[in-house]
């Protein structure tokens, strides 16, 4: 069969969720809005793939088995920023070779601040043994450091950063999801009080709590309202440079260069983006691995493009704007969001005849900066 | 406060930290621990909010490189700027960096 993604489901995102909503429930919510969006029956569900920091001491069968799902096909995966990409590629192929018909992958944490932080200082045992114990203060300062590297090596001042939350918070505006909506001006950008040096407030995600998911079939399986969502290329690296880089550059790098030569498209004919924002600066780095940004020139291109909106960067505001449950579900939502603009269905977002689209993933903080990325093309015909 | 010791690849003689299993220059397993000597400061952070913590104290931690290529993430006293050149220690598993 060929894999399409179908359908997408989205809980609540809250900075304070109540008695009633934890990880479990925000996964449900979004699990059956999901189904709801398919007209599938959640029977007709036959694959589960999972990803979240606040699940433990459950796996993925014990929340198959609290959904009432009975499966053929069950991945949980680990990869941080990078878990929705993962996910996404498991479960094509999974469709791809008849393993499973209809796969919901779900992206959720409700961890809080506090559970967050233990989360941050015990990421691995290079954090828990040799960067917490600095007072490193979670991946803010581990990216805080890569930020100053990027200002350094690409003569970026703090203010063009400002124009990506600005531009991102626009967006937001327009999305009844996100947890920021109000208008953010370069004013206020530049005046937050700063977190890390040179990391002010709007340069760090707000924890959130919140879950995504999304229904991949076949396209037989599609709803006739909509098209179906392909993925028209796939690619992945982790560990590409074992710490020993700057962290400015990601595994992107390793396989832009083959991805737009097997996919037979260049950076000029993507409509929409969706570029894992954990931090302005790796928004840029991916970027710039993707070989989006002409000659390099980061400055003009934060000017020009991003603050001006002429690239579509990040539609649902990001995860910037929008909020980031744990640090996986934020991947899931950006695909997501994609699948959305390339069906038409992105509402006072929609970017007009979309018909290519990128989503990327970044993540899993190893030492000095993220050790796993992904990307993807999606598309509709 | 001690030295630092890093791990050297006991065929090659690259320097890591944190150890490896596996030296990803000659695929060797054998590593011997030895003192790091000096490193220079890169880039400099100070860390002025902890999530989940209400009375913290804001600290400059730093990225630094080696004599040996060693890249390390260390906390640093007030006064160390980018480009110092600092000894680096380690005390209660924190690695930091004082001047020479």
């Amino acid at each position: 069969m060929r894999p399409a993604i179908i359908a997408i489901g989205q809980s609540v995102y809250t900075r304070h969720p109540d008695e009633n909503q934890n990880t479990r429930t925000l996964m449900r919510d979004a699990i059956i809005s999901a189904i709801k969006d398919s007209g599938l029956k959640l029977s007709d569900i036959d694959g589960l793939a999972i990803t979240s920091f606040s699940i433990a001491p459950d796996s993925a069968i014990d929340i198959a088995w609290r959904l009432g799902l009975s499966l053929k096909w069950l991945l949980q995966d680990s990869n941080g920023g990078s878990s929705a990409m993962n996910m996404l590629g498991h479960a094509s192929r999974a469709i791809e070779t008849n393993a499973a018909s209809n796969i919901i992958i779900v992206a959720g944490d409700a961890t809080g601040l506090s559970g967050y932080a233990k989360i941050a200082n015990s990421y691995n045992t290079a954090t828990r043994d040799h960067l917490s114990p600095i007072g490193h203060g979670g991946p803010n300062g581990v990216y805080a450091l890569v930020t100053s590297r990027q200002m350094k090596k690409y003569n970026i001042d703090k203010i063009d950063y400002g124009r990506m939350a600005v531009a991102q918070r626009k967006w937001a505006s327009l999305n009844p999801h996100a947890v920021y909506k109000h208008e953010l001006t370069i004013e206020e950008y530049i005046d937050a009080p700063m977190v890390a040096d040179p990391l002010a407030r709007y340069d760090c995600v707000p924890v959130v709590a919140g879950s995504y998911a999304l229904i991949i079939s076949s396209e037989d399986n599609c709803p006739v309202d909509r098209k179906p969502v392909f993925i028209k290329s796939f690619m992945q690296s982790f560990n590409f440079d074992n710490q020993e880089g700057d962290g400015t550059n990601t595994g992107i790098s390793t396989f832009s260069d083959k991805m737009w030569e097997e996919s037979k498209i260049s950076p000029d004919d993507i409509d929409v983006l969706s570029i894992y924002d954990d931090y302005p600066a790796m928004v840029i780095a991916q970027l710039n691995d993707l070989k989006m940004i002409p000659d390099e020139d980061i400055k003009s291109f934060l000017n020009n493009e991003i603050m001006l909106k002429n690239k579509p960067i990040n539609t649902w505001g990001g995860m910037l704007s929008a909020g980031q449950p744990g640090g996986p579900a934020g991947g899931l939502n950006g695909i997501g969001e994609v699948v959305q603009q390339l069906q038409g269905r992105a509402g006072e977002r929609q970017v007009r005849n979309a018909k290519y689209g990128i989503v990327t993933g970044y993540g899993m903080t190893l030492y000095r900066y993220g050790g796993t990325a992904a990307a993807a093309i999606l598309e509709v015909e | 406060m001690d030295i630092l010791q890093v791990y050297k690849c006991a065929k090659c003689s690259k320097e890591a930290f944190p150890q490896k299993l596996i030296c990803n220059h000659c695929r060797s397993t054998d590593f011997i621990m030895i003192d790091s000597e000096y490193a220079i400061v890169e880039e400099t952070s100070i860390i002025r909010h902890m999530l989940g913590s209400k009375d913290w104290k804001p600290r400059k931690i730093g990225s630094v490189r080696t004599n040996k290529g060693v890249l390390l993430t260390v906390g640093l006293s007030d006064e160390i700027e980018s480009g110092d050149k600092v000894i680096l220690f380690q005390q209660d598993g924190a690695i930091l960096g004082r001047k020479e």
